[in-house]
């Protein structure tokens, strides 16, 4: 196992990208794979309004068809924000953190456990709760042994699939599942905005529907890319020695300072109670039903009905909870002073310590804060277009298309490093001579 | 990289905003088309042996 991850890591970087690829459209074949016992009939019926929402796009629409990989990657994401969240309560956990490679490698397979155990569960639980209303066909405890299996198999499988794209090093193996679940709808997508703004007009308004929509994409990715790739320095003066020529370098601090992390736990929570109300329709009535419509992003921004608009404001509140949540998991200011200390380095104006610990601690807030404000900005304003024009949910709507454009950029600025080292790398093997295609000797 | 703010936030070169809005909507879209066309496929190829 660790000769084949060493492997992997050291692969040529056209393997690599070859690899990823077959592996996305294995997955999406994963997806319509059918379970003989799933009844079509129910899920026609069941599922109809499931397919436009947010959820159901992270999962690729694989919960409308109930096939190998129903759950996707959902329970992974779920085991993720349960036991980061666990950090708080378990000092161990925390601790584990910061051991360094082998304290996060037994973390992770903590996470990865408890997504195994939860996968278990949440097929259970389908196959037991939907299979009694029509979704197994025959319904008896054998069907619903074997959907248990087959859907905790599928999920452990994505699981383990998404580790092993990690080994390659060009982003998270979990973002790139999701990335391909996202953009394998977009066709489904153009196909309803076609329906909508540019089949039933005139040939005029059909070319200025289409610009219209091209140009809202466009505009979107433009935002999107911006603020991923926008940052703050924070000047570093170094001693004379280490520094070389510069004795000022800059710290990069990113203004999306913790990534989609943030957008994806507050997505997947805020769809939680739909999801329930699948499962138990009396939450559909009542408050309950109230707050369940609230919550889901589809229902928002309508004048009729302001009440849902409380949904905005959770969700505002919930992404700043986990942005700082997340600083405070992954950033460690103490440290990050005592390293700089250690190699003889301060930022200037700022005594070395204690108080360059405060004042990082203070600045990386600060700019997270406002890359929250800007990326939720971003998030609501594509939201709002899509309900007031009356589209609803697409795959590259809000959150999703924060997922998407991240990957691509990660993955982007992952494979120009490596091939830069691969070039130094060759350099230095031929003498310090780039040997050109051609070239006379 | 240009410093347009006040906050000291800096942002990336015109020019290499162009280039990766380029290739992430290509991505996207590109990718987007054949995970569709895989997806579709194998559902049709399914519906075939198993009805």
């Amino acid at each position: 196992m660790i000769n084949l991850k060493r492997k992997m890591k050291t692969m040529d970087l056209k393997a690599k990208i070859l690899i990823i690829f077959f592996v996305m459209i294995l997955i999406r074949i994963g997806t319509v794979v059918p379970i003989p016992f799933v009844s079509k009939d129910y899920l026609q019926t069941a599922f109809a309004g499931f397919g436009s929402s947010f959820f159901s796009t992270l999962l690729g629409g694989s919960t409308s068809t109930m096939s190998l990989f129903a759950l996707s990657i959902s329970p992974y994401i779920t085991a993720s924000i349960v036991v980061q969240m666990m950090t708080v309560v378990i000092p161990k956990l925390e601790q584990m953190q910061k051991d360094g490679k082998t304290g996060q490698d037994r973390y992770r397979k903590i996470i990865t456990a408890t997504g195994i155990l939860f996968s278990f569960v949440q097929a259970f639980l389908m196959a037991w709760g939907l299979g009694s209303r029509g979704l197994l066909d025959p319904y008896n405890i054998w069907t619903v042994i074997a959907a248990t299996a087959i859907w905790t198999i599928g999920a452990s499988l994505l699981i383990y699939i998404g580790e092993m794209l990690d080994n390659f090093q060009l982003g998270s193996g979990i973002s790139m599942i999701l990335f391909c679940n996202i953009v394998s709808q977009i066709p489904t997508d153009i196909a309803k905005l076609y329906e909508m703004f540019i089949a039933p007009s005139g040939i005029a308004f059909k070319i200025l529907n289409a610009v219209l929509i091209l140009l809202v994409f466009m505009v979107s990715v433009v935002a999107t890319v911006v603020l991923l790739t926008a940052s703050k320095n924070i000047p570093i003066r170094m001693s004379g020695k280490i520094a070389g020529n510069s004795p000022v370098q800059d710290m990069p601090i990113p203004l999306v300072t913790c990534s989609i992390m943030p957008y994806i736990f507050a997505s997947t929570l805020f769809s939680i109670p739909s999801i329930l109300a699948m499962f138990i329709p009396r939450l559909n009535n009542g408050i309950a039903g109230k707050i369940v419509a609230s919550l889901s992003s589809t229902n928002w921004f309508y004048i009729n009905h302001p009440v849902r608009n409380l949904g905005v404001v959770l969700f505002i509140a919930l992404t700043v909870f986990f942005t700082l949540f997340y600083i405070d998991f992954s950033f460690n200011p103490v440290e990050i002073a005592e390293n700089l200390k250690k190699q003889g380095a301060f930022v200037p104006g700022i005594r070395p310590g204690a108080p360059t610990a405060e004042y990082l601690s203070k600045v990386i807030r600060r700019v997270a804060m406002y890359g929250n404000a800007f990326v939720v900005t971003l998030i609501l304003a594509l939201t709002a277009i899509c309900n007031i024009t009356g589209i609803g949910s697409l795959s590259l709507s809000g959150t999703s298309l924060i997922i998407a454009v991240s990957v691509v950029n990660d993955m982007y600025s992952r494979i120009k490093a490596e091939m830069k080292a691969n070039a130094r790398a060759k350099k230095s093997v031929y003498g310090g001579v780039l040997v050109k295609k051609g070239a006379k000797a | 990289m240009k410093n347009f703010s006040k906050l000291g936030i800096v942002f990336q070169k015109r020019d290499e905003i162009i280039k990766l809005t380029a290739i992430t909507a290509a991505c996207i879209v590109g990718l987007g088309t054949i995970l569709y066309m895989a997806d579709t496929g194998a559902a049709a190829v399914f519906s075939l042996l198993f009805t």
